[in-house]
Formats: C-alpha cells, structure tokens, sequence
C-alpha cells in the first residue's frame, strides 16, 4: 500500500474512533448527568418530581427516624430550607446528625425526596464540596471551621474535656 | 539543638563529599568542592526554612512517665484521663480505673465507650454504683428513654443497695413512662423515705415526682383521646372540669391514689381555685399521715403552686 | 530529635535530586563525555543519596510512629497509642503527608534504578536520569514546603486522634505502596521518552528502552488498582467493587494509557509502527498520573476516599503538573519529526490491530476524564454544580473497553506487517467466536440478565477462548525460549482479561442485595440462602468496641457467618467488617448495621445481605493479569533484547 493511502486509513480510522467515542460521551452526558440541589433551590424552583438530582446538606438533629423494617428517614438543612429524605438502603457509617451529607434520587409528587445512595464522610475538615458551597451561601458555614487541621480539633475538644 | 545540627551538618558533608567524588577523582578538585559544599550547605538552608532544632520530640513512653510521677490533681483532665488509661493498659482488671474512666468518659458525653468500661469492671465484681453509674450512661445514650438493658442494670443495683437515688428515680421513671404511676410513685417515695433531708436528691426527686404524678392522664376515658385535642378553648374549661369531676368521684372510692391527689390540685390550680386546690393537698396530707415519702411529694407541688394569697 | 533528622533528610533528598538533575543533564552533554564522564557518576551518586536520604526519612517515620510521637503533627493525626503495631507501621504512608513521602522515595528508587540499569544508550540514560531528577526535585519540594511529614506541633497532644478505621485493613498496608509503585513508575517512561527527545534519539531504540519500565509500572499499578477494588468491595460495605469513584478513575485514565502504552511500544519496538504515538503515550500517562495525585489530594472532587480538603497543596500539584506537561509537551511538539515516521503496515496486520486497540484504550481513558473533570468545568463556569455517575462511565467507557476486548484476542493471531487475516481465523478457529457467544448469551437471557452483563459475559468467554487458543497454538511454535516467555505472559495476561469481563459480568447480573432490620431469630433470604439472626454480643478490640452478629446459614447447616459493625473510640467512627463465606458459584457477603427498637421493644439489626455469583473470577482475572505482566518482564529481561538494543546504539553512534 501506498504511503499517502496508509496514512489516509490511519487517519481515517482514528478519526471514526474519536468520533464515536465523543457521541457516545455526549449521549451518556446528556442522559446520566445530575445536578445538585440545595434545600433553598429546591425551596424555590424544585426540580420536576422523577427526575434525578443529587441534594445535601446538615442532617437536622433529631430528624433522623428510623424504620423497624430497615431503612431511614431524615431531614436535612441548609439554613435557608429543608427536604425531607426518605432512604431504603443501609446509611453509611459515617452518617450522623449534624453532619453534611449528599443523597442522589428523585423526589416524588408531594416533595418528600427518595434516595437510593447516601454519600457521608466523617472528617473534622471535610463536608461533601456541593454542601459546603450551599452552606456558605446560606450563611451556615463559617471559615474559621475549614482552617482548623485536625490535631486542632483534637486540641479543640481537650478544652471541652469531650471527645465527641 | 546542637546534637540536630551536629548529625545534620555530618549526615549533609557525608552526602556531599560522595556525590563530589567522582567529579574530583577526575581531577576538577575546585568543581568536586563546590559541589559538596553547595548540596550540604543547600540542604541545611532547606531545612531551617521550617525546622525547629530545638524542639524535643514527645514519645509516648517519656509521656506517660511524666504523667504517672506528676500528682493527680496537678494534671488536667485529659492528662488524668490518659493516666487512667494507661493504668488500665497494665491491669485490664483495675476496678477502680475502670469506674473512674468510666464515669469521666459518661461525663463527656462518650457513653459508648463508658459503657463498655463499666461492663468490664462489672465483670471483675458486681457493685451497686457502678450499676447504677451503667445505668445512667445506657439513659444518656438513649437520649433519655429507659431502655430494657438500662433497666436491667437499674434493677441490679436497686436490688444491691436501694438507698443509692439514682436507680430508684429511674425507674420509677421507667414505670411512669409505661404509665403505671402507682410503681413510679412507690419507687419515689420509698427512695424519698430513705434519703436523709438534706440530701439534694430528695428534693430534686420530689420535684420531678410532684411535676410527672401531677399531670392529667392520657386519657379522659376509655375512648384513649389525648386530652383537649381538637377541642375549642371555651371546651377546654369544659373538659377540665369534667376531668376534675371525675377525679373527685374516683378518689372518694380511692382516696390512696397519691397521683389523683396530685392531680386533682393541679387541675385546680388551672380553674384558678386556689383555695380549692389548698384543699385538695391538705386533704391528701391528712390521707397520708406518716408517710414522709408522700407528703413530700405533697409539699414540692405546693411549693411550685407558689399560691398567690401566701405571696398577697 | 528524631524529627528534626527527618525533616532535615527531606531537605537534603531534595537537594540530592536537584545536584541529580544538573550533574547528569551536564554528563549527557558531549562535554560531558556523553554519559560517560565523571558528571554523570556524580548525578548517579546524587541519586543514591537521595533514595538514602528518602529511606531514612521513611524510616524515621515509621520509628516516629512506633514510638507515638504526637510532637509530630502528622503522627498525631493519624496514630493513637492503641492502635496495633501493625497499623502503627502502615500510618506512616495512611495519609497525605505520609504517602506523599512514599511517593518521593519510590520516585527517588526508580530514578537510581534509571541510573544503574536504565537505557543501554549511555547519553540516554544519563539525560533520563536528569529528567527522573527534575520530577523528583518537584515532588520533593512539594513535601519539603507545603506536606511536611514532619512538621511539629508545640504543645504536643496527649493522645492522637487515630487513622482513620476503614484504612486499618491488611489490604490497605499494602494497597498505596503497590498503587505508587504504579503511578509513580510511570515517570520513568515520562523521563525516557523525553530524554529520547532531547537525545533525537530513533523511535525503534527509545520504544524499547521505556517498554519493560512501563510494563513494570503497569503490572504494579494493575495489583494496586485490584487490591483497592477488594477493599472496596469488603471494607466499605457497600456491596461492589467498582463505584467510577473519581478516586478510582484518577488510577484508572493511567491504568487504561499504561495498557495502550505497553502494547504501542512493542509494535514500536518490534516493527518500528507509530514511534510518536508511543512517546506521546508515554508523556502523557505520567501527566495523567499526577493529575489522579491532584484530584485526589486537592479535594476538589467529593469522593468516598479522597484525602481531606486543602486548597494549596492543589496549586502545588497544579504547578508540579503544569511544569511536567509544558517541558514534556513542548519537548515532543519539537522534536517528535526526529523519532521517524514509522514503518509501514497493512490494515490486517498486527500492528494495524494493537494500534486499533490503543485507539478504543486512549478514547476510554478520554471519556473517563472528561467525566470525572466535568463537574469541575461546570463549577469553574459558576453553572450549576452537577456530578457524574456510574451511568455515565457504563454508557462511554464501557462500550470502548468491550471494543478493544473484541479486538484483543486477534491480534496475536495476526502476522506483523505484512497482515493476512485469513490464515490467522482459520488458526482461531470460527467455533470459538461463535460457541461462547452463543452459549452465554442463551444462558444470560433466560436469566434476566441486563444486556450489558451479557454482552460482557459474551465478551469475556471470547477473550478466554482467544487466549486459550493463543496458547495451544502460539506456545509450541515458537522456537526461542524467551519468544516462548513473552507469549505466555500475553496469553495469561488476555485471560485475565477474559476472565475479569466474566467476573464482571456475573456481578452486573446477582440478585438484589437484601437491607432489612432483623430481631433474633427472624430470617431474611438471599442468592437462596436463608440467614437467620441467632444473636448480636459485644466485642472489645485493643482500639474499638463493638457487636458481633451470629447467622445461621439455612439454619445452621451452611454454618454460621458473624459479621461485625465497630465503633474505634479515638478514631470516634464506625467501620462494618463485612462477613464472607465464598464458594465456587459465588459469595455470600453479610453486614451488620445499627440497631433499632421496634414499638413492642424488640431490638431489631440492621443486616445487609448479598450474593456476588463468580466474584472469585475478578481476583482472579487481576491475578492473571499481574502474572502475566511479570511473565513478559521476566521474557524481556532474559531476552536478547539488550543485544538488540546495543546494535541500535552502535548504528546511532555511527550515525553521528
């Protein structure tokens, strides 16, 4: 084969593959992406009942209400708003009241949101990024709770005598 | 600090001369050199951009041996509760470190890990306080609800040593929550009757006691309808004096029924009628004749009445 | 004290890697004597001295933690008196700090091993050397500045706050060290390819000097991605083993080059196809290594295991990934027309095939970046903030793999070059494309499958098939032993491939995962077992305390299965050990949740029950894999390769 004709199919087959590959990422974008809600977003402009959205913030005290056949139920806060989150699966270990939590689902026509995975992550410093944007906007979140490392935090609760 | 820099600056020219080596094998001395001397003295102006030469270290060992020559009281309380650890690290059977960390750990707020040191020291030999400590830290953990291992734990140490307050009060709160007040108010009193009249947890029950046997009951009758549910305010009036009425026939079949007493006069108080509220007590002080336990029960809700002639 | 030595070690390697990358840039030169010289012994030495110095430091930490050291900022974070030596020792690479020191030592190891057995091409090697040492000085200044693991705080805690639980696990001992050994090799191949750029050096020489590091790298990653995929799977508790977490994909875009990249650089190698393909590979899959370093340790992505949220170690990684790619992209935008176009081949050939194969690869690696990146652009544009799922990645990704698994078996079948397609079916064999798709999609589809399990059931019997066939035709043919070697590591290799497309496949397809809260003696049925709760006590471990379910298998006759939930007191957490019970056709997986009362009083557990058919075929595919890597390193280290490699030397030196 010709040397202008082999790089003629090099290209051209490179070329099919690329596109394919960007159609199949566009197509899977469009349909499997989520957007996240905050309970004021939701408040405001809720999304379509059905359709799948990601929404987070502070599980409120004493909300959490759990089931005798399994599975939770739970409200969570940003300051400006409320949902209320009803999970049938096993919540994550790390999930606790007071902790800032993401959950991915769909609310149902009377807005009582269900998810089917609940993302939760124990650390002093850390809270899901998406809640952590919301809760700055709400005014719930202050800086000084982000620069304090963690054997600062140990320190924090020798003051108190507490280890909680 | 000096021993820091001394290792450092050896370790650096070590380092330095071995890299420059095969440079100055070659014959460029001057470059070999400078070599050396530019990695130890780079490496030295590296480290002190952040080091702190003179800071010691703190291994756990010289740690604890500073903690257990140091007197108790001179430790804060972190410190005292690492010693108490380190005390059980050397004897798992330590009852006593196991009852003090116990209960410093139930103080703030780690019951989980309370309860499992006072298990343990259970375990070792039963002993009514340390019960009762159990109890306590099983109540807090369930955010107040006596649960069935509270009360198990409760009910062992009444059983070692009643005159400890605490298990008493919870459960006889336990029974109040079942709704028999009859048992709640017999736990409250008998407990009340053995505490000497100073103590503070006598008139701190008695308080409590007064303020729980003292609200109407669930019901108005067999139907099980919350009280003034769903009911106008003009009803209210009402149905307190139904509920009232009801009473007064109930205790002239009953008249040893402590809580109905209670009640009534409250139920009184809400009617505003003092004076017949007065009554109501004084009449369930002279029922109960000798009985301190009662009448004190009896004197903390007339206390909290705080009547408006006694004031006038 | 021992702190002090430490952090002052830190400084010292780094400075070793700086006098590394100067003296064996200055020995490759011509004046230099071309690597031959006594600069680039110096920047040998220099290497030496900064593995010594890393080493030390490791060594130190460790002792740090052993001794409970909580003057040590990072000790204090990440240890606790109680904490089992063993975890004691693997805090030391459990969190940032720690592994980044990690990370700079393996780096440190591999730029030695440049030094000591890297290109045979004297001049190359020496000037790989420098390019190691320029990666090494970034990341070295990196943890000197801004992730000292020694950095101390005055007045020290009494008592540390523990590692974190789900990390204290016998496969996370051994998870980072494998995962880095991976990631970081990488930079050798990153370091060659540039080097070869700067040298002019032919593409055919430069291929086979970076093959067997990148392989070994890969091998190394592939064990590290497996290892983390099992802990997923058994410590999380969450029932899977792959989430296209973005944790999970930062090692997986270098995973998915690193495979392209070994197989372009043996077609490179052998037949001279695409050089500049197989550079740009190589640039490229060290770029995306560090790009996985910055998703991850920057906390600008939520992930399950990201490491705590902290900005500036992000713009440090930023400016470590920005050096790397402008010096290796300008590099090769320059100099690439000097590895040569590349020799010719027929659309059938094998090159054509590998080269097919790296495409659909490279266009997965793609994907997969542009997924976990997505949410990141979209925040940076102030829209609103969105994620990206499993649906998403099953969607793009998947389809490319399952087409270069279509592609994978042929191509060994396939001659170099010249191509012929035909002889190489008839030797396959029609039967083995059409037997195992026929017999597992009528077995898929009568069992409800999703249609992606059983295209990849489908898929997965091809590539066995195809390697079985590879090695009962390919093995005995070949003449030279270490010819032998190399096609056995590829055909165990291909089967793991296979065999991890079947595994896969199965878990798509298990039955649902059962969730209920049981009281004692109430049942739940899963993948038809019956698990009966007989009785929830409490345990005590040296650094936790916590409950332990007792379950009947069908009522005792399958035994019993105890799950465990934890709660580790400093760490102020609860971790679930799942409980296993494996089998040929699959896996019983049980965990223990919370307890809850039920209105009548009875305590009720929460309890996770699973079935995973055939997961034993994953480990086992990994297994394969890695085997089948090493099995080609052993071919390639006992091959003539060196030989070859000397008479491309000679012709270059003549050349000149």
């Amino acid at each position: 084969m010709r040397k202008a004709n082999r790089r003629l199919w090099i290209t051209a087959g490179a070329a099919v593959v690329l596109v394919a590959a960007a159609a199949l990422a566009m197509n899977a974008m469009s349909s499997a992406m989520v957007f996240f809600y905050s309970p004021a977003m939701v408040a405001e402009n809720p999304p379509e009942a059905g359709q799948r959205v990601r929404v987070g913030g502070l599980v409120v005290d004493g909300s959490v209400e759990r089931p005798s056949t399994g599975g939770a139920n739970f409200t969570v806060t940003d300051g400006a708003g409320e949902i209320r989150i009803s999970y049938s699966g096993s919540l994550p270990d790390l999930f606790r009241e007071g902790q800032g939590i993401v959950a991915e689902g769909a609310f149902d026509g009377a807005g009582l949101f269900t998810a089917d995975s609940v993302l939760a992550k124990h650390d002093e410093n850390y809270m899901p990024a998406e809640v952590a944007d919301a809760l700055k906007e709400s005014g719930m979140w202050h800086e000084d709770q982000t620069s304090s490392s963690q054997y600062q935090t140990y320190g924090d609760d020798a003051a108190e005598g507490a280890g909680s | 600090m000096m021993s820091v820099i001394a290792i450092s600056a050896l370790i650096a020219l070590a380092a330095g001369v071995y890299v420059a080596t095969p440079v100055a094998r070659d014959g460029a001395r001057v470059a070999g050199l400078v070599i050396a001397g530019l990695i130890a003295l780079g490496a030295f102006g590296a480290y002190l951009v952040n080091g702190e030469p003179d800071l010691s270290g703190q291994p756990y060992d010289v740690l604890i041996e500073r903690l257990r020559s140091t007197e108790p009281t001179q430790l804060t309380p972190i410190e005292q509760e690492e010693r108490l650890r380190d005390a059980i690290r050397n004897n798992p059977e330590d009852i006593r470190a196991l009852t003090l960390l116990g209960r410093f750990l139930a103080r703030t707020d780690r019951e989980l890990e309370a309860i499992g040191l006072l298990q343990r020291a259970l375990r070792q030999g039963e002993d009514a306080r340390i019960y009762s400590d159990l109890g306590e830290a099983l109540v807090n953990l369930n955010e107040g609800q006596v649960t069935a291992e509270a009360r198990r734990a409760f009910r062992r140490a009444y059983e070692l040593d009643p005159n400890i307050p605490e298990p008493s009060f919870f459960l006889g709160s336990a029974a109040y929550a079942e709704g028999d007040r009859a048992m709640a108010a017999t736990y409250w009193t008998d407990i009340i009757n053995r505490l000497p009249t100073d103590d503070p947890y006598r008139a701190a029950i008695a308080d409590r006691a007064a303020d729980l046997l003292s609200r109407p009951t669930g019901g108005p009758g067999a139907d099980g309808e919350a009280p003034f549910a769903n009911a106008e305010p003009g009803d209210i009036e009402a149905m307190i004096s139904a509920m009232v009425d009801r009473l007064e026939m109930r205790l002239d079949d009953d008249p040893g029924d402590l809580s109905g007493w209670l009640t009534l006069a409250r139920a009184r108080m809400m009617m505003e009628k003092p004076a017949e509220a007065r009554e109501a007590l004084e009449t369930a002080r002279s029922r109960f004749e000798g009985q301190p336990g009662k009448l004190a029960l009896i004197s903390a809700l007339e206390s909290a009445f705080a009547f408006e002639e006694t004031d006038a | 004290m021992i702190a002090e030595i430490g952090r002052f070690l830190i400084a010292l390697a780094l400075l070793a890697c700086v006098a590394q990358t100067i003296l064996a840039w200055i020995g490759a030169n011509k004046g230099g004597k071309g690597g031959k010289g006594a600069m680039a012994d110096a920047g040998r030495a220099a290497s030496e001295i900064a593995v010594l110095a890393g080493g030390a430091a490791m060594l130190l930490l460790i002792l740090s933690f052993v001794r409970s050291d909580f003057s040590i900022a990072y000790v204090a974070a990440n240890s606790h008196v109680d904490k089992p030596l063993a975890y004691k020792i693997a805090g030391a690479w459990g969190g940032h700090e720690g592994s980044m020191l990690l990370w700079c030592w393996i780096l440190a190891l591999f730029g030695m091993g440049l030094a000591k057995i890297g290109p045979l091409n004297s001049a190359l090697r020496s000037r790989s050397v420098s390019f190691q040492g320029l990666l090494q000085s970034l990341f070295f200044a990196f943890l000197a500045f801004a992730s000292n693991p020694f950095e101390r705080v005055s007045p020290a805690p009494i008592q540390g706050s523990d590692l974190n639980p789900i990390l204290q696990d016998p496969a996370l001992v051994i998870h980072p060290p494998m995962l880095y050994i991976g990631y970081v090799g990488l930079s050798t191949a990153f370091a060659i390819a540039a080097a070869g750029l700067v040298q002019k050096s032919n593409g055919r020489e430069l291929a086979g000097a970076l093959r067997p590091w990148a392989l070994g790298a890969w091998t190394s990653l592939t064990a590290g991605i497996a290892l983390g995929a099992w802990w997923a799977y058994y410590e999380l508790g969450w029932g899977g083993w792959w989430f296209w977490d973005p944790v999970e994909n930062a090692s997986f875009m270098p995973w998915l080059l690193g495979a392209a990249l070994i197989h372009s650089a043996i077609a490179t190698e052998k037949r001279g196809a695409f050089p500049g393909w197989t550079v740009f590979l190589a640039l490229l899959a060290y770029i995306l290594s560090i790009l996985g370093a910055f998703l991850v340790r920057s906390g600008v992505i939520t992930s399950v295991h990201a490491f705590a949220l902290d900005p500036e170690r992000g713009v440090w990684i930023l400016g470590m990934l920005g050096v790397s790619a402008v010096a290796g992209f300008t590099l090769f935008a320059f100099r690439a027309t000097s590895l040569g176009e590349g020799d010719g081949f027929e659309p059938d050939s094998r090159e054509a095939f590998i080269g097919a194969n790296n495409l659909f690869l490279a266009a997965a690696a793609g994907v997969v970046l542009v997924g976990t990146l997505m949410p990141l652009f979209v925040d940076a544009l102030g829209l609103p903030t969105l994620s990206v799922g499993a649906p998403y990645y099953n969607m793009s990704a998947t389809p490319l793999m399952m087409a270069a698994v279509i592609l994978m078996p042929l191509a060994p079948f396939l001659p170099w070059t010249n191509g012929g397609a035909k002889p190489a079916l008839k030797q396959l064999g029609a039967a083995f494309i059409l037997l195992p798709v026929a017999v597992v999609t009528g077995a898929f589809i009568s069992f409800g499958a999703p249609v992606l399990a059983v295209v990849g059931a489908a898929l997965g019997a091809w590539a066995l098939a195809g390697a079985v066939m590879d090695a009962v035709r390919t093995l005995p043919s070949l003449a030279v032993r270490s010819a032998q070697i190399a096609a056995a590591g590829r055909t165990i290799a291909h089967a793991g491939v296979g065999l991890i497309a079947l595994g896969a496949a199965a878990d798509a397809s298990r039955p649902v995962d059962q969730n209920v809260a049981l009281a004692e003696g109430e049942s739940v049925t899963v993948g038809g077992y019956e698990l009966t709760l007989e009785g929830v006590r409490g345990i005590e471990g040296p650094n936790y305390i916590g409950d332990r379910a007792r379950l009947l298998i069908n009522g005792g006759e399958g035994g019993v299965i105890e799950p465990e939930r934890r709660f580790y007191v400093a760490a102020d957490q609860t971790t679930r050990e799942v409980a296993l019970r494996a089998g040929l056709a699959g896996e019983l997986y049980v965990s223990v949740g919370e307890a809850r009362v039920r209105e009548n009083g009875v305590t009720a557990f929460e309890v996770r029950g699973a079935y995973h058919p055939l997961v034993w075929m994953l480990s086992l595919g990994a297994i394969f894999i890695v085997l089948g890597g090493l099995t080609a390193l052993y071919a390639r280290i006992a091959s003539g390769a060196p030989r070859r490699e000397g008479k491309a030397q000679a012709i270059a030196e003549a050349a000149e």
